[in-house]
């Protein structure tokens, strides 16, 4: 069946998630995963939003604009407010958050605020999630210039920033940063040098394909998987309930 | 045991940002709250005249929303054409494009900027300038503003983000656990406005929904403006007190503004105009389009009322409250 780069990004990304645990959701693309992750494989998980909406349930389909409004909070069983939920994170209760970003830096830190001088959205509660959720994951398009040696604004912390440790930092270890999926690859982070390191190709490309749409070389592991396309349950959903107006999903 | 010493000599600063912060001092900020009025005064007024008397140019002002964006008072102070405003920008997605678009912003604390282009460019092009925070930390500096402290510890922004160099903040050692954690000055805005659900006619305010800051917002700023969508009886606050968000006395000003968040959503009671929304979208992206935005939507209508009478119609205002009808429940309305 075919899929487009996004499809195969949010597939991929909605499986890492398991069951019966807290997703703390970025906006886009993140959402979708959120709402796949929920009907296929964490219908027990509790979508929560920063702005203080705690376990809603699916409003389907997705529709652009209309961030934080009631479909997005519908079924929820907490209205509570930003100060609360970013407490939750402090505490350790979001065990998964997903969010995108413009450019990432082989240890994770990540860039959602300047491209070239060009100002593009703002840090959000970007830092808090790379920072403080159990297991973070960043997702991204797979191009070149996306994966940068240095960034061109560091805006929120990865599993090291610049030359820093996560403890100097002051943040907690094993925790943020986890791993990063692209429209073409999945990767977590080597334990010792915390660095980027490539451990799934998607079907359609090779591993030199992979690093040959890369600013930087990543750590590349023994035995690098061949993730497993989207399937046809998932496509299914996607294409029929969750965006039929394929707004995030992309074009055939 | 002299612990102020102790304490003296273990805490330094390991990092400050660069960014403005608009510091009111706390003592100073309580010298103005003593002055606030108690008395249980009617205070609802046109949007007209709670903007000219509580809106000054060179103001610090802050929209809370979630996703009530008060939008029939943010077009009155582009109408009323202010100047040098500086906003606190903290999970915005159109309230900024206004102020930005109308001329009236000096700058932003950024949590979240808009979605707007016409904002992307103003801040690439210095135009306005910014000071950078997150959405996280700008609620916690004005957690602190609500309770009168200087300042708040908190995780972000974080030692080794350019963030944290564009913002404010400052990065100590924690003198109790030894690690590293950002201070954040508390925010003081000048005014709040805010929508909610329901008013009475003294200022006591219901927020039903989620939301970001609201009580947070209110408390912390010297004066502030409730557009509200409906007025209730001052008993039905007293029968349930539970569902009171602000009380009356940080209140300046109710402003009767029903449909007040069009085209945003007022949680349980419409829906997004998602057409009008994309229809700003799109003029936003253009910067020739801006102003032509402005004018038929601002400039050319009074008032709030002629703006839903003239521009948007009884005809849609009925749909987006249909299409909201199954979520009324969710709302306690």
């Amino acid at each position: 069946m075919k899929y487009t780069d996004n499809e195969f990004l949010i597939c991929q990304s909605a499986r890492l998630v398991e069951d019966k645990k807290n997703i703390f959701m970025g906006f886009g693309i993140p959402q979708i995963v959120a709402y796949l992750a929920k009907m296929l494989y964490a219908p027990n998980s509790n979508i929560i939003y920063e702005y203080g909406a705690v376990g809603a349930q699916l409003a389907l389909p997705y529709v652009r604009g209309t961030m934080a409004d009631s479909r997005n909070n519908h079924a929820s069983f907490w209205f509570t407010n930003m100060s609360t939920v970013s407490g939750l994170v402090a505490l350790g209760y979001m065990d998964y958050g997903f969010i995108g970003a413009l450019q990432v830096d082989p240890h994770g830190n990540t860039n959602a605020t300047y491209v070239r001088g060009r100002r593009i959205g703002g840090a959000g509660g970007a830092n808090i999630m790379t920072g403080m959720c159990k297991r973070t994951v960043i997702v991204l398009k797979h191009e070149e210039r996306r994966f940068r040696e240095k960034l061109d604004f560091a805006t929120s912390p990865g599993v090291t920033s610049g030359n820093l440790n996560r403890e100097y930092a002051g943040l907690p270890v094993n925790a943020g940063a986890w791993r990063v999926v692209t429209s073409m690859a999945l990767f977590d982070f080597e334990e010792k040098s915390t660095r980027m390191r490539l451990i799934g190709v998607s079907p359609k490309y090779t591993v030199k394909e992979v690093l040959d749409n890369m600013g930087f070389e990543p750590i590349v592991a023994e035995n690098v998987k061949t993730l497993e396309p989207p399937t046809e349950k998932e496509l299914q959903l996607l294409r029929e309930k969750i965006d039929p107006e394929r707004a995030i999903i992309g074009e055939d | 045991m002299n612990v102020k010493k102790e304490v003296g000599e273990y805490i330094k600063v390991l990092k400050s940002g660069s960014g403005k912060i608009h510091w009111v001092d706390p003592y100073e900020f309580r010298e103005h709250v003593l002055k606030k009025s108690r008395d249980f005064e009617d205070k609802i007024m046109d949007e007209q005249e709670a903007i000219s008397k509580f809106v000054k140019n060179g103001d610090y002002i802050i929209t809370e929303r979630s996703p009530r964006d008060p939008l029939a008072l943010t077009r009155e102070v582009v109408r009323q054409k202010k100047r040098n405003l500086w906003l606190c920008s903290i999970f915005q997605l159109v309230v900024p494009s206004f102020l930005v678009a109308g001329g009236c912003l000096k700058g932003m604390d950024v949590g979240y900027p808009d979605i707007a282009r016409n904002v992307w460019r103003a801040i690439e092009s210095n135009k306005i300038e910014v000071s950078e925070w997150n959405n996280d930390a700008l609620a916690m500096r004005l957690l602190a503003g609500s309770l009168n402290i200087p300042f708040i510890p908190w995780y972000t922004p974080t030692i080794g983000t350019d963030t944290l160099e564009k913002s404010g903040a400052k990065v100590i050692d924690d003198p109790y656990t030894g690690r590293p954690i950002t201070l954040l000055p508390a925010l003081h805005p000048d005014v709040c406005i805010i929508s909610v659900h329901q008013a009475d006619k003294y200022g006591n305010a219901r927020i039903f929904g989620p939301s970001v800051l609201h009580h947070e917002a209110a408390l912390a700023s010297q004066k502030v403006i409730v557009q509200a969508e409906e007025i209730i009886p001052h008993e039905e606050f007293r029968r349930r007190p539970s569902l009171t968000t602000i009380p009356y006395f940080v209140v300046d000003a109710v402003v009767v503004a029903p449909f007040g968040c069009h085209f945003k959503t007022m949680p349980g009671r419409y829906w997004t105009d998602i057409k009008a929304f994309l229809e700003w979208y799109s003029y936003m992206a253009e910067e020739d389009k801006t102003e032509e935005y402005l004018e038929k939507y601002i400039y050319s209508v009074s008032s709030h009322q002629e703006y839903l009478e003239k521009r948007v119609g009884i005809r849609r205002l009925l749909e987006l409250q249909f299409l909201e009808r199954e979520y009324r429940g969710e709302y306690y309305l």
